[in-house]
């Protein structure tokens, strides 16, 4: 045998390993997260149920049920549109773990684009997986990109065109908040998208609020975004989470900016439509070194530097703003919009406990409310 | 459809690089051969 030929070989094996050691790497993102359905939760199902057609597909997510024996109103609360904004499921699976429901119901999916937690944008250097320290152990989750995975939805066209012939970046064609409210004939995502407005229907639900984070230098952050039939109950739950020393501003929803959750769920359902974002430096193109520490803490001295020269829409300084501080808001709000609901609609009244107020979760931490994995 | 032929496309491509590798008689050009392959790979097995 040739020289070149030995050597060839040998790095085809050297290619081989790679890819194979690569694969594992990649692969590992595709298994599973860890959600334990706490004391309250009383049944499940998945997104199928609602449109048939996605039975089967990896973005068939599941759908969680907190249901009370009184009747009421129906809250609807989506986690996971974005996988790297993990404040997003993060509130979702605590409130899945922790809350019990004593009239009406609430219902929940934690991970709304499961294919956008199959993978992350290593070019961001974002973290894999973030860890949780609990009373019974570690728990990890993945964070996971913005959008749905290449290899489930591809090729990006140049400019996506959305169901209402706005011209988008061609890479918004795998933005969940993109597609509403979705398209059953549609690409991957607009499926999803037309999924979870069918549950929204199917289930009347009376008030649905999507989670998000934004980068601290977007205008709309510490913020709650309401489809103006959703303004009134926003505006009041505002004024109370100001009593709670929880500052938010209110948005509403631009009647021109389609495809998005606080205007399609609105115009296109029953539902009081809301989306809420808090603070994350971890999506933030002012960052600087990107790692789990940075989504925990959100301490990152780039910050700190940007609003001393006034570039940012939120407070920063070397405390950052952590994962607890971001869920806390994320529960508050959640309450406070319940509460305002039950007060405007006295027919649609939800009552529910367990879930911790914004002060206990900055005290005990995140990881305080998980249950244990067996 | 389009999956297919993709992965059609990406397989003529490997087998020329692969080739390649046997006729290259510079190792550098054969070491560069094998990462070229890595991404194919993972391609190919749409892992990433």
């Amino acid at each position: 045998m040739k020289k070149n030929h030995k050597i060839a070989i040998g790095l085809l094996v050297f290619a081989a390993i790679i890819s194979m050691l690569s694969s594992m790497e990649f692969t590992d993102q595709w298994k599973s997260d860890v959600i334990i359905p706490g004391p309250g939760v009383t049944r499940t199902a998945v997104l199928s149920d609602y449109f048939p057609k996605l039975k089967g597909e990896y973005i068939d997510t599941t759908v969680y049920f907190l249901e009370s024996a009184s009747p009421g109103g129906t809250i609807f609360v989506l986690g996971g549109t974005h996988p790297n904004e993990p404040a997003s499921m993060l509130t979702a699976v605590l409130l899945i773990e922790n809350v019990v429901v004593t009239k009406g119901r609430m219902i929940i999916i934690p991970q709304a684009n499961l294919s956008g937690f199959s993978h992350n944008d290593p070019q961001e250097g974002s973290p894999r997986h973030i860890h949780f320290d609990t009373p019974e152990g570690v728990r990890k989750f993945r964070y996971g990109s913005r959008a749905t995975n290449p290899i489930h939805q591809w090729p990006d066209p140049d400019i996506y065109i959305n169901q209402f012939g706005q011209s988008l970046s061609g890479s918004e064609t795998r933005n969940l908040n993109r597609g509403y409210p979705g398209d059953p004939n549609g690409n991957y995502t607009e499926q999803i998208c037309y999924g979870i407005m069918e549950l929204i229907r199917q289930e009347e639900c009376d008030l649905s609020i999507d989670l998000h984070e934004a980068s601290p230098e977007y205008p709309v952050i510490n913020a709650i975004v309401a489809h103006e039939d959703a303004a009134d109950m926003a505006s009041m739950a505002i004024l109370d989470l100001q009593m709670e020393d929880l500052e938010y501003n209110l948005e509403i929803s631009p009647p021109s900016f389609r495809g998005l959750t606080h205007r399609e769920w609105g115009d296109y359902s029953n539902t009081l439509a809301i989306l809420m974002e808090t603070a994350n430096a971890s999506q933030g193109r002012l960052r600087g070194r990107t790692d789990e520490e940075l989504v925990l803490t959100g301490k990152d001295k780039m910050y700190v530097k940007a609003v001393e020269l006034g570039r940012l829409y939120v407070p920063y300084d070397e405390s950052g703003h952590p994962i607890e501080e971001r869920v806390g808001r994320h529960v508050a709000a959640i309450r406070n919009l319940t509460n305002n609901l039950s007060f405007i609609f006295s027919d649609k009244e939800i009552q529910y406990h367990g879930d911790p107020n914004y002060y206990e979760l900055m005290e005990n931490g995140y990881g305080h409310y998980l249950l244990a994995s067996k | 459809m389009i999956t297919i032929l993709y992965q059609l496309i990406i397989i003529f491509f490997l087998i020329l690089v692969v080739l390649d590798m046997f006729k290259e008689k510079n190792i550098w050009n054969q070491l560069t051969g094998s990462i070229v392959i890595i991404p194919f790979i993972l391609r190919l097995l749409m892992i990433k």
